[in-house]
This record gives structure tokens, C-alpha cells and sequence, in this order.
């Protein structure tokens, strides 16, 4: 190799290096990069363990079905994850935890405002966290739903 | 665990902060990876070390105008560093880190506001001597220079030919002034204690300078190291870039020459020379004294330069496209 290529590679060499040196010292100092923002997904197994501990109802009414239609989730700023449930009748139902996604249309309800019409909404605490259950089911049908949610790991 | 709010910090403060944290990262990065070509890849041509440091200075205010412009960001996956993070790490770093952030920045103020934009306002104050007189020996001497420099391909293709000056002053002074009109001058002391040889070595030196931008790019490349005042790195960036011009003007000069022993042996005389402080303090003298002392370390330095270097040549502009586009990728990455 000529005195001038030799020259080129190593300076091409040095280049790679600073690339990698750079890469390296970022992820070893701040960690793998967190995913922000909302993510969806339609397969419940999608949920990553991170999110932490969801609920899953061990009691539905026979109009709704199961797994959800949709599963919504995101781990930063601060982790929160939400269930969708659709029925054949029109009913919805929506299971979940933390800050509530955009999608979900009676969100202002886990707030200070009022539902909208014909939506109600539970919450309770379970084992340190608190879910909510949020939908167009009578009272009582909420009820036995937040009742018996079960709490597991993804 | 990682915050990814500042808690109490404004939107618009982290916003301002992250421009800041990617023009430091920038900076430092160009700079370390310049040290490092020159460490690994042997001493670079004069020309094309000054052009580097150059464009070091200039790439990172340009790259941070195109991205509040909307120039699209590296994907997440291929960022080498990640600002943001970077940014809330120094924000969480505690008062002590925190503090002495602060500190190195504010230091880096105030030396550009003491060293480099006070001179510059009392220059611009000042405005350029009208003294200087035509003098039709020095005139052709100048175009003699001018013309190796056309035959060496190193003069723009556009832009006036400076015109060459007598100025009457004992002082050893010569120079480039001028944007619009540029003038090379030459005073009485200097004139009167250099040979021939080294008097046409000087002029094809300061005629070097008119050929890489003159004046003009200095202004440019002085008002890019001010939208970086805080920044450490801009400043050692600068500082070696003016460094580097004389070297790679006396590179120039040296090359169309043929005599580089000419312009050593014109340096040594010109800035061997003490200052005359006629009226001048004991506190005055004493500084001036640092100053000269610096100025002939630095002369020392160009002197060995001109006598020791072997001879290169003026690299291929693919070489410098080549380095600012690896310059460029490693910059944009860094988001």
C-alpha cells in the first residue's frame, strides 16, 4: 500500500473508531434508549415486561370478547398501559392504568370532568397501583369487572 | 431510571439547553476528531490543517441553523450520542458538576469577550490608518509574487488583486487590509531591514493570505466564533485556526519561492525586534514584554516549520470534500 492510501486508511480507520468510541461511551453511560410516546399493538403478548404488572378481568360479560381488540401502551415519561374490549352489541370497555392514550374517547372522565354520556368510569388500587375501568357497561357490570381483575407480569 | 422531564424547567429553557449541549458536542467532537487525523494519520499539509480547523469551527453553527430549520434528524438507533439524554444527565448531574459547567462556560465568555471582541470593537473603532502611500517598487514586487501565485493555481479566479502599500512607520509591521479594497502593506522598518529575498517572501506571504479569503473569510470565520462564545471548544478551535493560517500562508509562500529560508530568515528579523514603548509604564513595558516573548514562541514554531518541514504539496480539494463529508456524517449522528 502506497505511503498517501495508508495515510487515507488510517484516517478512515480513526473516523470509525471515533464513531464507535462515541456509541459505546453513550449507551454505557445513559442506557438503551427508552421508547417514548404511545405505542399500539392488537396481540396482548406485545406488551413489554417493563410497562410492569397489568390487569386481565377474570369476569366479562358474555357481549364482550377476548383478548382486546387493541392494547395500548408506553413506557416514558411514566409507564401506563390500556386495554380495548369491543362487543358484538356496541358495547366498549376499556382496562387500564396510569395516563390514560388519546384514543380512548371518555379520557376526561379519569380526570375532573364528567363523563360523556352514557360512559362510567371505576377505578380502585390494586396491589400498589391504580387501575381504572372505563365504559359504556351498566354500573353493576363495571362492578364485577374491576372485582375480578387478576394482576400478571406480561 | 431515567427522567425524561426536567421537573421546574421550562419547556423553552431544555429547548435552549439542548442547542446549547448539541453545539458543545459538536464542537468537541470535530476537535477530537481532528486531533485524532492528525495523530493517526501524520502531519496534514498546512493548507489543508487550516482549511480543517475551518470548517471544524464553521460546521457545527451550520448544522445547528439547518436543524432548527428542520434539516431531518439521525434515526434514534444510528445516533452515536443522544443529546436530549445528554442534556438532562448534565441538568441531573448535581450543583457541584452543574457548577462548574457553568463555570467553564462563563470562563470561556469572558475570555472571548476580553481577548477576542474587545480588540476587534477597538480595531473597528480605531478604522485603518490612511497613511499608507503607493510606492511603484513594492507595486511590482507584489504582482511578481501575484503572478507565481496565479501559476501555482492558488489565486480566485475572481475578487480584486490587493494593491501594495508603503507605510511610513519605524515599527517592522506588513499586512493584509481591507475587504473591499484589500492592501498589502509594508512599513519603513521593515522594509529597511529585510534583503530582497525576504522582502518578496514576506509579500507572497501576506499575498497567501489574500488568496485563501483574505480579510473577508476572516470576518466570516470571527463572526462563526461568535455565535460560539461559550463554547471551549470554538475557542481552541479559533485560536489554532489563526495559528494555522500563518503556517499555511508560509507554506504557500515558501512553495511559490522556492525559498523558504527567505521568509524564516524575514520572521526572525520582523519579530526579533522589541517593541519601542517611548512612553510607556512600567506595567505597559512588562506586557508588552509577555506579548513579544509569546510572539516569538510562536515565530519560533513557523520558523522551524519553513526550515524543517519536508516539502509537501497542496492537497487535492477531494481530500478536504472527502474529510468534510465524514465530518458531516459524524456530526449529523450526534442528535
Amino acid at each position: 500500500m502506497s505511503a498517501p492510501a495508508l495515510r487515507v486508511a488510517r484516517a478512515a480507520a480513526w473516523s470509525i473508531a471515533l464513531f464507535g468510541l462515541l456509541l459505546v461511551a453513550d449507551r454505557w453511560l445513559i442506557g438503551p434508549e427508552v421508547i417514548r410516546g404511545w405505542q399500539s399493538s392488537a396481540r396482548l403478548a406485545d406488551l413489554p415486561p417493563s410497562v410492569g404488572p397489568i390487569a386481565t378481568p377474570a369476569y366479562l360479560p358474555e357481549a364482550l370478547g377476548w383478548p382486546p381488540h387493541r392494547v395500548y401502551f408506553r413506557l416514558a415519561p411514566a409507564p401506563a398501559w390500556w386495554l380495548q374490549l369491543g362487543g358484538a352489541d356496541g358495547s366498549q370497555l376499556w382496562i387500564g392504568s396510569g395516563e390514560p392514550p388519546v384514543e380512548l374517547p371518555a379520557q376526561r372522565c379519569l380526570g375532573d370532568a364528567a363523563c360523556p354520556p352514557g360512559w362510567r368510569a371505576l377505578t380502585r388500587r390494586i396491589q400498589g397501583q391504580g387501575i381504572a375501568v372505563v365504559g359504556t357497561l351498566p354500573p353493576y357490570e363495571l362492578r364485577r369487572i374491576l372485582d375480578a381483575l387478576v394482576m400478571s407480569v406480561p | 431510571m431515567h427522567r425524561h422531564m426536567q421537573p421546574g424547567v421550562p419547556m423553552a429553557h431544555l429547548e435552549l439547553a439542548n442547542l446549547l449541549m448539541t453545539n458543545l458536542l459538536h464542537s468537541g467532537i470535530a476537535l477530537l476528531w481532528l486531533l485524532g487525523l492528525r495523530r493517526f494519520a501524520g502531519p496534514l499539509a498546512p493548507t489543508l490543517w487550516a482549511d480543517l480547523l475551518r470548517i471544524c469551527l464553521g460546521l457545527p453553527p451550520a448544522l445547528l441553523l439547518l436543524r432548527v430549520l428542520g434539516l431531518p434528524q439521525a434515526p434514534l438507533a444510528w445516533r452515536t450520542l443522544r443529546v436530549g439524554r445528554w442534556t438532562e444527565l448534565a441538568l441531573d448531574a448535581g450543583p457541584l458538576l452543574l457548577t462548574a459547567l457553568v463555570a467553564l462556560l462563563a470562563g470561556t465568555l469572558l475570555l472571548f469577550v476580553v481577548q477576542e471582541l474587545r480588540p476587534a470593537l477597538l480595531a473597528w473603532r480605531d478604522g485603518v490608518p490612511r497613511d499608507a502611500l503607493p510606492d511603484a517598487q513594492l507595486q511590482a514586487d507584489a504582482e511578481s509574487m501575484l503572478e507565481l501565485l496565479r501559476n501555482h493555481n492558488l489565486v480566485p479566479s475572481r475578487g480584486r488583486p490587493p494593491e501594495a502599500l508603503h507605510l511610513p512607520n519605524e515599527q517592522p509591521i506588513a499586512g493584509l487590509r481591507g475587504i473591499v479594497r484589500p492592501q498589502v502593506v509594508a512599513s519603513t522598518g521593515l522594509l529597511t531591514m529585510l534583503d530582497r529575498e525576504e522582502r518578496l517572501a514576506t509579500l507572497a506571504h501576506e499575498l497567501a493570505h489574500w488568496a485563501r479569503g483574505g480579510n473577508l473569510r476572516l470576518l466570516l470565520v470571527w463572526l462563526l466564533r461568535s455565535t460560539q462564545a461559550v463554547n471551549p471548544a470554538a475557542l481552541i478551535l479559533f485560536r489554532e485556526l489563526v495559528e494555522a493560517e500563518e503556517l499555511a500562508c508560509d507554506f504557500l509562500a515558501a512553495r511559490v519561492t522556492g525559498r523558504p529560508a527567505a521568509l524564516a530568515s524575514a520572521l526572525l528579523k520582523a519579530h526579533g525586534q522589541p517593541e519601542l514603548q517611548h512612553n510607556a509604564g512600567p506595567l505597559a513595558r512588562a506586557q508588552a514584554e509577555v506579548l513579544r516573548r509569546a510572539e516569538l514562541s510562536s515565530v519560533r514554531a513557523r520558523v522551524e516549520r519553513l526550515l524543517r518541514s519536508p516539502p509537501q504539496r497542496v492537497p487535492h480539494w477531494a481530500i478536504t470534500g472527502g474529510a468534510v463529508a465524514v465530518l458531516v456524517v459524524l456530526l449529523w449522528s450526534v442528535g
